[in-house]
């Protein structure tokens, strides 16, 4: 039979199966299935893009009833082969768990957190190879850019995307179609247009699984990008550490250039356009566009200020245009189907969103959404509701330049347009679940550390003000704090927020004002009364095993870290405080709950 | 003797670019590094006259990045992530754990030149939380104890090989 007849077994290959063993089980399957006639007669073994819900992965999804086999191991393929190849009958304890509705789910399409996502762009990623063109193609790949080369008029390609009303996906919210207008009219050569995956942004990976995942579908947006704005360059910029990533997307390239889809005459047309790729040396601040530029130019990562923009004066000053990795990914089906797409989203707010859902949810992953859904449907319809028994304390949304959202917010809309009114953004896309165990104040100061630690140290307020808020905030989790903290935690922010020189800085001090205006009771009960609620400050609790309950298993002594705790077996434990770390690992693992925290 | 081998080997990279732009130094710089595993003083001084561009705007420049290293790394990168996923599922208590049981203090390399600890804002396999990379591997779902069996294994495979 030829292959694209056979039915398909496909092993996904991102980097969240990777790291779970992926490639193993993907070399197992395709030894046996090759080696075996009558399997192979059947079917084809392939590797898969990114389905999003990489917490069940390694994953398997086999045949044309698309049949979710998780988790993985060398062990397991032999008897899917034996039970669900062979003999035709499903091996159902391989398959998902739904512990919400007690019942096993054996299909892909019918798995809660794939089905109530609103698929556009990962819809069919998880189905083809990223590292095979043909796949793509097959799968309807260029139809795009072959529509867009045969329209003379560029302008009106530019149009389309202004009216599709698609907005920068890198943080911002830009509309794209105007970025393009703009590009388009610049006259000068040559012309870039950078496609921006450099990607740092703590709990965010969007970016990577569409590098990684459909390489070419962000390739065949920057083609589109490029042919609309009369650009002849094009730069794909992404981290030095995205290893899968990078290999995909320089091979992608390569392949465009072998089949006419790049380089002199993109299939067959005037239109000439060259693809590199640049690798990021490894600093947060090259994702704002004017570092990035610096960067390419072997400069250091320091933000300039604009006007004037990179499109007036970019790269070695010639017109630049910079696009996210994700705002490309939507250009395909926005000129395929134009119509369709605008009925996604909210009114100021058009298509999808990739979030990423992380923290204290059962099922994390990858999820696409249209705008406008509310916290709710995220996390407790396609996240499956919290981890355990905890309860929602509040919610983080748009990473460092983001801010923290209580609890009472889960009704809300995730949108551009709604989430300002709460002095929040969309950022990258992050969204980090978080429960009772989460201290608000440790959080903040995570934020602000990490902003610190990437300010380029460039302008004043950013620079100072990072390190004025961060040695207050400390002060505040060892006990030390003063009432009067409160008040200087919001003057700092506001003078970072109103003079600082890039993005990086005025957004820096969003999670701090968040927890200021949504927990400030939490904030004072550090200062006033020297408590972690959550306790989570070390210097705030203590940890200490009650003699009568303690059974002397060693659960505590065999996880602390740093040996402090000592007994014998049987008898009862205790903790050495002076070199207690405070991790609350014994707490954690203790069977007979001895170890109380105070 | 050394000395004279490495800086043949530099002048063998540089002999590529045949009329240097500025914004070269970064692959200059990288093949270096590709080649000795650090840049020090010497080869930095060695790319300024060549590239015509002061030493000092040069360090500036590899310093700012965490491509470049300044000074040799341990034989084996470890990566822990701290980005917001990891963190709160207790990414700190793997970095502690990691610092005391090598010694060693995020940025630096152990004595023995076997470790270099980092850590990273997202390594992007964030459902997976707390992610460590050595190298090219990844390590999902981290705890204080497998720090301690993945060390001692790589510490043994090197006893074994003799280094
Ligand atoms: C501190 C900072 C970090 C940024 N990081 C990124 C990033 O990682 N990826 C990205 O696409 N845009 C990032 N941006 C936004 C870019 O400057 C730019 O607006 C964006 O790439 C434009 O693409 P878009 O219009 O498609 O969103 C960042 C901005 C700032 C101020
Ligand atoms: S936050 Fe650690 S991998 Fe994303």
């Amino acid at each position: 039979m030829e292959d694209n007849k056979k039915e398909q077994l496909v092993v996904c290959s991102n980097s969240g199966c990777v790291s779970s063993g992926s490639v193993d089980v993907f070399i197992k399957l395709l030894d046996r299935v090759y080696n075996d006639p009558d399997l192979s007669d059947k079917y084809v073994v392939k590797k898969g893009g990114c389905h999003g819900f990489c917490e069940v992965g390694p994953t398997l999804i086999a045949g044309n009833d698309k049949v979710f086999y998780i988790k993985l191991t060398e062990e397991k393929i032999d008897d899917i082969i034996e039970s669900h190849l062979k003999n035709g009958i499903i091996a159902e304890k391989y398959c998902f768990y739904d512990l919400l509705h007690k019942k096993r789910i054996l299909f892909y399409d019918e798995i809660p957190f794939i089905a109530k996502q609103n698929r556009l762009i990962l819809k069919d990623s998880p189905f083809y190879d990223p590292e095979d063109i043909d796949d793509y193609i097959a799968g309807g790949g260029f139809k795009a850019l072959e529509k867009v080369l045969a329209n003379d008029n560029q302008i009106e390609i530019c149009r389309i995307i202004k009216d599709s009303g698609l907005r920068g996906r890198g943080g911002g919210g830009f509309h794209t179609g105007d970025k393009w207008l703009k590009q388009a009219e610049q006259i000068s050569q040559p012309k870039y247009v950078i496609c921006n995956g450099d990607e740092g942004d703590p709990g965010t990976y969007m970016d990577r699984s569409l590098l990684e995942g459909d390489p070419y579908r962000v390739l065949e947006g920057l083609l589109i990008a490029g042919y609309a704005t009369m650009s002849n360059i094009g730069i794909v910029y992404t981290r030095n550490d995205y290893d899968l990533a990078l290999s995909r997307i320089k091979s992608a390239i390569q392949k465009l250039y072998e089949r006419g889809y790049a380089g002199n005459s993109v299939m067959g047309k005037q239109f000439s356009f060259d693809i590199k790729l640049e690798i990021a040396p490894g600093a947060y601040i090259t994702g704002e566009e004017t570092a990035l530029i610096a960067s390419l130019e072997s400069r250091r990562g320091n933000p300039r200020v604009k006007p004037p923009y990179p499109i007036e004066n970019g790269l070695f000053g010639n017109p630049t245009m910079v696009n996210n990795v994700e705002t490309l990914s939507n250009i395909r089906d926005i000129i395929l189907n134009t119509d369709a797409y605008s009925k996604f989203g909210s009114d100021e707010s058009k298509g999808t969103k990739l979030l990423t859902l992380s923290g204290a949810v059962k099922n994390s992953g990858l999820v696409e959404m249209p705008f406008g859904i509310t916290f709710n449907e995220l996390i407790n319809e396609i996240g499956g509701g919290m981890l355990k028994v905890s309860k929602l304390k509040a919610i983080q949304i748009g990473g460092s330049s983001g801010t923290i959202l209580p609890a009472s917010m889960i009704h809300e809309q995730i949108s551009f347009e709604n989430l300002k009114k709460f002095n929040a953004s969309i950022g990258a896309g992050g969204v980090v679940v978080l429960d009772e165990n989460t201290c608000i104040i440790e959080l903040a100061k995570f934020y602000i550390e990490f902003s610190e630690h990437e300010s380029c140290g460039f302008c004043v307020p950013c620079r100072e003000g990072t390190q004025k808020i961060l040695n207050i905030l400390n002060r505040i989790i060892d006990g030390n704090g003063k009432i009067d903290d409160i008040e200087k935690l919001k003057n700092i922010s506001m003078v970072m927020y109103q003079t600082s020189l890039c993005g990086l800085g005025k957004e820096a001090s969003n999670p701090i004002l968040g927890m200021l205006h949504y927990f400030e009771d939490e904030l004072k009960e550090h200062i006033i009364h020297k408590k972690c609620r959550a306790g989570v400050c070390p210097k705030l609790v203590r940890y200490k095993i009650e003699k009568d309950s303690c059974i002397g298993c060693g659960a505590c002594t065999l996880n602390c870290p740093v040996n402090a705790i000592v007994g014998t077996h049987g008898q009862y434990h205790t903790i050495d405080g002076e070199l207690c770390i405070r991790c609350g690992q014994c707490y954690k693992v203790c069977p007979k709950d001895a170890i109380t925290r105070s | 003797m050394d000395k004279i081998r490495s800086s043949n080997k530099i002048d063998l990279i540089l002999s590529h670019y045949k009329n240097p732009q500025r914004s070269d130094l970064s692959k200059i710089l990288l093949a270096i590094q590709a080649e000795f595993g650090s840049l020090d003083q010497d080869i930095i001084k060695k790319v300024s006259s060549f590239i015509n561009i002061s030493s000092t705007e040069i360090y500036g420049y590899a310093s700012f990045y965490s491509m470049f290293y300044l000074t040799k790394p341990g034989k084996y990168k470890i990566r822990v992530c701290k980005g917001t996923a990891c963190h709160v599922k207790g990414s700190k208590n793997i970095i502690d754990a990691i610092e005391k049981y090598i010694d060693i203090k995020a940025g630096e390399s152990s004595k023995d030149g076997l470790f270099y600890l980092e850590t990273v804002s997202c390594l992007g396999v964030c459902a997976l939380a707390p992610v460590m990379m050595i190298d090219d591997k990844t390590y999902s779902r981290v705890n204080s104890m497998m720090i301690k069996t993945i060390i001692d294994d790589i510490r043994e495979t090197e006893n074994i090989n003799g280094r």
